[in-house]
């Protein structure tokens, strides 16, 4: 949910100046109110997929974090379940000002938004059967589904050519997709059996080279 | 009698929905809450009759189209459903058990030096395929719930077609969506 499908990158990969890549360099605190308000402040500006509204905020404009370091809590927070957005900026609100920094970073990221879907609802509630409004969600709606489509179909074309990942790949799919099992049932079932895989190919090709060069 | 109120309590749709994300929420591995959305959908519409496909379908369109995370689309759900309380505890029930889970990891030490281990490199690598099935389904999923006909279906394709080959911001088409429904293409 966080990658823009209107972009090729989720991640905008723009320049940044020396200065914000110096990591260790001296920080000062920023303070739990103030995440909470950067935090607010990024996430109401962000239209379809926060992610990148994040990074330009956490590492371009703000400056609190390294691109690189960035980059590591990305590819920590793919593999915590949830939002990697959210896993991001509660783990750098923890690091400045402990649970409480992590706490208003999140709190940041959906309090506000959460009274905005409030609103939606009560609109929703009142002009929903309005069939100009119908017809109007109903189009946007179809729109969405292209959104959504999109973003799947460019991690698709990502994918190693290799046939385990196309196999698990086409699994999920139809499991979730085409069968319509239950997501806890899927997943108890393919994330044991697509890690275990990928652990196995990677201590092979580690005996592989450790051969190669002995 | 005098636990009457907790029973009703179990059995209250907000309740039930709000079990049901968090659980989801919680175990939401590659994709986060848009990969676990078919699952939701089967939740509200198929097995409680809750809310329609329709409601369903506009609730997620609705948070595509306002700004903040778009795993909310689940607060709006719980609008329908509950009201106020349903959104707010919505939102609690999608946002506190990732919440949790990070700050485990952060106080056992997981969240910095030991990034980019052996085991975490599998399983990104293992998550990866299943992430970009689980949004395929997803973006299956409701295209299937809301292009009723053919022009609906054609749109759909069509505006994958522009999100691919241009750089337009989504929102535009969201907006393109919106015109094309009042004038009644779709």
């Amino acid at each position: 949910m966080s990658t823009n499908p209107g972009s090729t990158n989720p991640v905008p990969t723009t320049p940044v100046s020396a200065s914000a890549t110096l990591v260790g360099a001296k920080r000062e605190r920023i303070g739990p109110w103030k995440l909470f308000l950067s935090c607010s402040m990024m996430t109401l500006t962000g239209f379809g997929g926060v992610l990148p509204f994040a990074y330009r905020m956490l590492v371009e404009q703000k400056r609190w974090v390294a691109k690189e370091e960035f980059s590591e809590l990305l590819a920590l927070s793919q593999v915590l379940p949830g939002p990697p957005v959210l896993h991001i900026l509660q783990m750098i609100g923890h690091r400045d000002s402990g649970w409480r920094g992590g706490l208003a970073a999140v709190l940041g990221l959906v309090a506000i938004p959460t009274l905005l879907m409030m609103l939606m609802g009560l609109m929703f509630q009142q002009f929903g059967e309005v069939p100009i409004v119908r017809q109007a969600l109903s189009g946007m709606s179809a729109a969405a589904a292209s959104l959504l489509i999109v973003m799947g179909l460019k991690v698709t074309a990502a994918l190693p050519r290799r046939p385990r990942a196309w196999l698990l790949f086409a699994a999920a799919f139809i499991c979730l997709g085409i069968a319509r099992l239950p997501f806890l049932m899927v997943i108890a079932v393919l994330v044991p059996l697509a890690v275990g895989l990928a652990w196995l190919a990677a201590r092979a090709a580690r005996a592989e080279s450790a051969r190669a060069r002995s | 009698m005098e636990w009457a109120w907790v029973d009703a309590l179990l059995n209250s749709p907000l309740w039930l929905l709000c079990t049901h994300v968090a659980l989801l929420s919680g175990t939401a591995v590659g994709g986060g809450m848009i990969a676990v959305m078919p699952d939701v959908q089967r939740f509200v519409v198929d097995t409680h009759h809750w809310i329609t496909n329709e409601q369903f379908a506009s609730a997620f369109a609705m948070a595509q189209a306002s700004p903040g995370p778009n795993f909310l689309y689940v607060s709006i759900i719980g609008w329908q459903i509950a009201g106020w309380t349903g959104a707010l505890f919505a939102s609690i029930a999608v946002v506190a058990p990732p919440t949790l889970v990070c700050y485990a990891v952060i106080r056992l030490g997981w969240d910095g030096s030991r990034a980019g281990g052996t085991l975490q490199k599998a399983i990104r690598e293992g998550l990866v395929p299943l992430s970009a099935g689980l949004m395929l389904a997803s973006g299956w999923v409701l295209a299937s719930a809301v292009d009723h006909n053919w022009r609906a279906a054609l749109m759909t394709a069509l505006f994958v077609l522009i999100l691919l080959r241009t750089r337009l911001h989504p929102l535009w088409l969201i907006l393109a969506g919106a015109v094309a429904g009042m004038a009644g293409v779709v």
